[in-house]
């Protein structure tokens, strides 16, 4: 069936020769230096219908990418969602079973539990827990600038400085649905020198989205020294901010019913000047609910419709560090 | 351009014999469509990617590759069939699936229809047979 979405711009690219792997694990590259390092991973296709991650790792394993020191881990993750990819309706390879992004705790990851997502996160964890720094490639359901997202604690957003890009770097709550690989073991500790970023490259199929993919990549590659500026260099296609500004998450608006509305057509990103303004209806116990922003300047981070259903959050609301 | 016309007469390359239709562009879009009627990573595929790669550098906007598998290829051409004449897609595929007798409804009519146009991109002598 024919649904509406955003235009695809780019193409999902073919993956099929990574299938065999020289780790071990399908679709998984171990790249190694034989010199001593850090231990580097980055990951796409954590959502099956993102795959402009997967164009920049395809473009960096074609290209033959060796890293200087260290190691680097290169994986497509959730290629089971992936592979169920419908140009008539794109939204719906996120993922097989549940969301692969929310399994990372430990109780559901050594648990019992069984799913496509968890039997293949189960597979990536020796990876993931063995990576000094990693970097999760990601878009999104509607048009917006690029957003790092770098957990709930400040040195996710010190990693994505060293990083370069992009300007606006989120500081957010998590999810109460799961904790993502980014929040794992040593990434979500602040005594840990391990760090992890994970980057909204745009609207999921829009051709700057692989551009700020395939430049993230680079600069993450020449953060944790896997690259040098000589290789880098050439290959960058973003300018970057004179200035990366933090908003930090403070609540999420999440459907109370399928009578959600938002107050008007918002894009990511879009600040609310006044206190009090209306920014969606709902309705709770035969009631109208009305949100409102909470604060002056609120920054509405990521609102969109395209999973509407009760208990999804919709937009979470967040303001900019006065300090930056 | 007609298909399968050679030099020395009719060229049914069933291997990798390709042949495309040319894309119709529709004015102000910036997206052209590729339909390759395999999988990703099978032969059609490999060549629609490379030649996808190179349009796009000479139109100087995305030109993407929609794998539409199944039914042999007949899925991919019964969508540019039903593509609206304004559409921008073109389809790319082993020459044996275009001389095929249109035994869909929609492929038949597609082939009378006006916007009828057809090249050879890759040939392969080997599995030519005259």
């Amino acid at each position: 069936m024919m649904t509406t979405h955003h235009p695809i711009e780019i193409s999902p690219p073919d993956l099929s020769a990574y299938r065999a792997s020289n780790c071990g694990v399908e679709f998984v590259s171990v790249l190694d230096s034989g010199r001593s390092g850090p231990n580097v991973m980055i990951q796409a296709l954590t959502h099956g219908n993102e795959f402009c991650g997967a164009i920049a790792l395809d473009t960096l394993l074609r290209e033959g990418f060796k890293p200087l020191a260290g190691k680097l881990t290169v994986a497509f993750a959730n290629v089971a969602a992936y592979a169920r990819f419908d140009f008539d309706n794109p939204d719906r390879s996120r993922y097989v079973d549940e969301d692969y992004n929310r399994v990372w705790a430990d109780d559901r990851l050594l648990g019992s539990g069984d799913s496509v997502e968890l039997r293949r996160a189960r597979e990536l964890r020796p990876f993931v827990d063995a990576a000094d720094f990693l970097l999760d490639l990601h878009s999104m359901h509607e048009p917006c600038a690029p957003i790092m997202v770098c957990g709930t604690i400040d040195k996710g957003a010190q990693f994505a400085r060293r990083i370069g890009v992009p300007e606006c770097l989120l500081l957010d709550t998590g999810h109460p649905a799961g904790l993502r690989m980014i929040e794992r073991g040593g990434f979500g500790d602040p005594a840990s020198p391990r760090s992890a970023a994970l980057i909204e490259c745009g609207q999921h199929w829009e051709k700057s989205a692989a551009d700020v993919a395939v430049d993230t990549v680079m600069r993450f590659l020449a953060a944790t020294g896997a690259a040098d500026e000589a290789y880098v260099k050439p290959r960058l296609r973003i300018t970057p901010p004179k200035e990366q500004r933090v908003v930090r998450v403070t609540e999420a608006v999440v459907a109370k019913s399928m009578a959600f509305r938002f107050a008007e057509r918002f894009r990511g990103l879009q600040i609310i000047p006044k206190a009090g303004t209306p920014i969606a209806y709902d309705e709770e116990a035969g009631a109208q609910k009305v949100w409102r922003t909470p604060y002056d300047d609120c920054v509405l981070v990521m609102p969109s419709l395209r999973h509407k259903k009760p208990g999804t959050t919709m937009v979470r609301l967040g303001r900019y560090d006065p300090a930056t | 351009m007609a298909f399968g016309r050679g030099d020395g007469g009719w060229v049914v390359a069933a291997a990798i014999g390709l042949c495309m239709s040319m894309p119709v562009l529709a004015q102000g879009q910036k997206t052209l469509r590729v339909l390759v009627g395999f999988p990703a990573g099978q032969t059609t595929d490999l060549v629609a990617r490379l030649i996808a790669e190179r349009m796009a550098t000479a139109l100087g906007y995305p030109v993407i590759v929609e794998n539409r598998p199944r039914q042999g290829g007949s899925l991919a051409l019964g969508l540019l069939a039903k593509s609206p004449p304004e559409a921008s897609v073109m389809t790319i595929s082993a020459l044996g699936m275009v001389t095929r007798p249109a035994g869909s409804a929609e492929f038949g009519t597609y082939l009378k229809s006006e916007h009828e146009r057809w090249g050879r991109i890759v040939r392969d002598s080997d599995a030519r047979v005259e």
